[in-house]
């Protein structure tokens, strides 16, 4: 895709600092999010996980600071990185009252240039985005009629529908009942099983476990990163919560539970 | 330098046989010959014109002409400011006078009207307004030169016969109630000079000076004159109550004919003046004058 | 608004005729309507005068009704969308009181000496009027220090808005005949406008449509909120630097025509809005025209109610546009839900 020697990891942070007024929210991170796989930052509030994900992105902290398979970001147009990296905020809103379809078909504009009507391929994105969150029966439906949850997916959908290399999430479980919760979390199993990066922030700590890779994170700085299977991992997942938590395995899965 | 401008305007037009004049704002407008459907956008050129003697030339005026009488006919034009563009070009007139109003003069003439803008605001300026109108409506320029001498006669006399009294009878002139007051430069201030009076306004405010109603009360006037349109309630003014102009009755508040002559800059300036000269007449004087009988 | 009462984007094509049908009919009624009667209408061929009148002051002022509608209903909708609220009129970031402020001080220099006044009848009120918006938003730039902040900008637009307000009042008060002069132009007329002011009115609403149907998307992506809209690759900056051009030059052409006129900017996107669920670039055509059609109608109805006396316009819209909102709100009310 960029620079020549082929990359393992698909984001590159290096000494990257992000303060505001005062109070530093990152202090001097250095971390690389590998290629190909979910990665989830956990920590207890406050520790700047979602600054932390709006640095991949690009929306935060100096572009100097951060590389996308290798090249910086100050580098990639504006145009070039929306198309590299999809963002799904932390409580997102919307304002009007266009339909879901219209919605997720926001999440074609990076691939639109300026007087473009959308093109068979953006319409066929926008179904498969739609139909991945199992929102495709609603698309007709005014985004202010639906309930949180449902509005929930459809910005998943808005998300998947950029159909880009790496994807960064911020809750997105937030108002999803179990069922769908479970169904992202599928979802998101599914993506990098095709090879896509996806970087989420949770806070339910099971579907977190759920992930490859954990980064830890406290009081602006990683305090760990590593495979989700190793102890080690899992120890410093406890110690971050103050040891209020145990992690055990049951039935070939990771669980979760208050001590 | 406007006056300069108007003389030299004067001496030029008065040496060709195609008339060209400058208006008060500049523009050079050329007269093949006398308009014939003339329409006034102005009070005081309505007057002058017909004081002129060229009433019949006139086909339309605007709706604050009053005087004379006849013109009230036709009186529908919008003011100065608004005039009622379709009805004046309906009228087919071959001349707009107008006053000094900004966008009206240069729109009229944008839809191929000749436009002459003229406007008088002090005494001296009447002269050349009357004179300039003269030249337009090819009267002789001594009709108007005589119009003017009479005017400034009358006010002459009129000062003659009011005593002469010292400290001079301290005026104060309201023009509306916001309040605006009439001060020395402006031509109610001419009037009153010419009187004999003294402004309570200083001549450094300006001509219509909107001005703090502190300074009546510091100043205390003998008499206080208003014009029409400010209401009589003159004691609920903080302050005012305690004016010797108030306490004392001598406040005169004009008729709305009365104000119009004293407010018009015009041939009727005059009879304004003699307005104002009844006023303190009746009040300025440790005893009433009568005017008639002297 | 529930919205199966509305009409469906499919049936865009009728409402978009609908509108344009409405457009010349009013169009029809801004030339039969004069203090001169319909007759002039009818001997248009046979008298010339009747052309005359016809040709250059009724058809001018109503195209140039329709045109300055046009230019501040557009602005309503982009000011809308660009800072995301349904509050947000053309003249938010102080273009109006810029404008009022410079016709103030051109009154002053053209009732002194005639010298001042020739240069100026070059230039004119309404140059004077247009200057004085363009300057206006610039000085609200300037104090917001750039365009990265929404909430800045519009705090430094209300700022600069009640300073000129009140330099204009200061200016206008020193006398009675500026005073006067002031208030017809605050008002708004269309009574002055003439055919070469409808063709600058033309050109800039040519030229901004143009401009903001590029910008559109931008607006379209700006409902998810700013970070998402940055994510997505939207140049918010310069975005919003362009559109704030557009904003300055639509309100100051419109304004140097027919004055301060409240409420089309504001009313003409709500009206769309509850007729029709659109994208911004459909809802910015449809704003200017809903807003030609506004200020075309409350001219004739100035013409008419008090006839053969007009009504200063702004009164009419204020009225009209006024009564829209109330029935809105009203409407919404009774619905239970608030828009």
């Amino acid at each position: 895709m960029m620079s020549a020697p082929a990359n393992s990891f698909a984001i590159q942070i290096n000494n990257a600092k992000v303060s505001y007024a005062e109070r530093s929210a990152l202090n001097n991170i250095s971390l690389n999010i590998t290629k190909g796989k979910w990665t989830s930052i956990i920590g207890p509030n406050g520790a700047g996980k979602s600054t932390l994900l709006r640095l991949c992105a690009g929306l935060q902290g100096d572009p100097d600071c951060v590389r996308l398979d290798g090249t910086f970001l100050s580098e990639l147009s504006h145009a070039k990185r929306a198309r590299h990296i999809a963002w799904l905020g932390q409580n997102e809103t919307v304002q009007g009252e266009m339909s879901v379809y219209e919605l997720v078909m926001l999440g074609r504009l990076p691939h639109l240039s300026w007087f473009d009507k959308p093109s068979e391929h953006d319409h066929l994105k926008v179904i498969q985005a739609l139909e991945s969150v199992h929102a495709a029966a609603w698309k007709e439906r005014p985004i202010d009629e639906l309930s949180g949850g449902e509005r929930q997916r459809v910005f998943i959908a808005r998300a998947l529908a950029v159909d880009a290399d790496i994807l960064l999430m911020d809750e997105p479980l937030s108002s999803l009942d179990p069922p769908h919760q479970a169904d992202c979390s599928e979802l998101i199993r599914s993506l990098v099983a095709r090879g896509k990066t996806v970087v989420t922030v949770l806070h339910e700590i099971a579907f977190a476990l759920s992930a490859d890779e954990i980064i830890v994170m406290q009081e602006g700085r990683v305090r760990f990163q590593g495979m989700v299977d190793q102890h080690e991992t899992q120890r410093h997942v406890e110690q971050v919560f103050q040891n209020r938590i145990e992690i055990h395995s049951f039935k070939n899965r990771l669980i979760v539970l208050p001590v | 330098m406007k006056l300069i401008l108007i003389f030299f305007g004067i001496l030029f037009s008065s040496a060709v046989n195609a008339t060209e004049l400058v208006d008060d704002r500049g523009v050079l407008v050329k007269f093949d010959q006398s308009p014939k459907r003339i329409i006034s956008l102005l009070p005081s050129i309505t007057e002058a014109v017909c004081m002129l003697g060229q009433c019949d030339r006139l086909v339309g005026v605007d709706s604050f002409s009053n005087y004379p009488l006849s013109v009230r006919a036709f009186s529908n034009l919008g003011s100065g400011l608004q005039p009622n563009i379709e009805r004046i070009l309906a009228l087919k007139p071959d001349l707009v006078l107008i006053g000094m109003s900004p966008r009206a003069a240069e729109h009229l003439r944008s839809l191929g009207l000749k436009v002459f803008s003229l406007e008088a605001k002090k005494y001296q300026d009447l002269q050349f307004f009357l004179e300039k109108l003269a030249i337009i409506l090819d009267v002789p320029v001594k009709q108007a030169e005589h119009l003017w001498l009479n005017m400034n006669e009358e006010v002459g006399k009129l000062a003659s016969l009011l005593p002469v009294v010292e400290p001079k009878i301290k005026v104060y002139f309201e023009v509306s109630s916001v309040p605006y007051a009439a001060g020395p430069e402006s031509f109610i201030g001419e009037t009153l000079k010419r009187l004999g009076v003294e402004n309570i306004i200083p001549a450094t405010l300006g001509e219509f000076p909107k001005i703090n109603p502190e300074l009546v009360v510091r100043s205390n006037p003998d008499i206080v004159m208003l014009s029409e349109k400010s209401p009589s309630s003159l004691t609920e003014r903080p302050g005012w109550s305690g004016l010797k102009a108030v306490t004392q009755g001598h406040v005169c508040n004009f008729t709305e004919q009365e104000s119009d002559v004293i407010m018009r800059a015009g041939p009727r300036l005059a009879e304004g003046a003699k307005a104002i000269a009844l006023c303190l007449a009746k009040y300025g004087y440790s005893v009433p004058v009568d005017l008639a009988n002297r | 608004m529930h919205n199966h009462r509305k009409i469906t984007p499919e049936r865009y094509p009728y409402l978009l005729g609908m509108i344009v049908f409405l457009l010349c009919i009013l169009l029809f009624l801004g030339v039969s309507v004069g203090s001169t009667g319909f007759e002039t209408l009818t001997s248009l061929l046979s008298d010339p005068t009747s052309n005359q009148i016809i040709s250059m002051v009724r058809l001018p002022r109503s195209i140039g009704a329709l045109l300055a509608g046009g230019l501040l209903g557009m602005t309503g909708a982009i000011a809308q969308g660009l800072f995301r609220n349904p509050l947000a009129d053309p003249y938010l970031l102080g273009s109006a009181s810029g404008a009022s402020f410079f016709v103030a001080l051109g009154l002053i220099f053209f009732g002194g000496s005639p010298f001042a006044g020739l240069f100026l009848i070059r230039v004119g009120l309404t140059g004077a009027a247009f200057m004085g918006a363009v300057c206006a938003v610039c000085l609200t730039l300037l104090l917001a220090g750039g365009v990265q902040n929404s909430l800045r900008l519009l705090l430094s637009g209300v700022i600069v808005a009640v300073i000129f307000g009140a330099l204009s009042s200061l200016v206008a008060l020193s006398s009675p005949e500026v005073l006067q002069a002031m208030q017809a132009f605050l008002l708004g007329s269309t009574s002055f406008v003439t055919w070469s002011g409808c063709l600058v009115m033309a050109f800039v609403l040519g030229v901004s449509l143009v401009v903001s149907f590029s910008m559109s998307r931008v607006l379209d992506g700006l409902t998810l909120g700013e970070t998402t809209a940055e994510s997505l690759g939207l140049q918010l900056k310069s975005t919003r630097i362009c559109l704030i051009a557009v904003i300055s030059l639509t309100t100051g052409s419109a304004v140097a025509q027919v004055g301060l006129i409240a409420f089309v900017g504001l009313v003409a996107p709500h009206l769309i809005r509850s007729l029709v669920r659109v994208n911004h670039a459909r809802l910015i055509f449809l704003s200017a025209l809903a807003g030609a059609g506004l200020l075309l109608a409350a001219d004739i109805l100035a013409r008419l109610v008090i006839a053969p006396q007009e009504l200063p316009v702004g009164v009419l819209t204020a009225i009209l546009g006024g009564g829209y909102l109330f029935w809105l709100m009203y409407r919404g009310r009774r619905k239970g839900a608030f828009e």
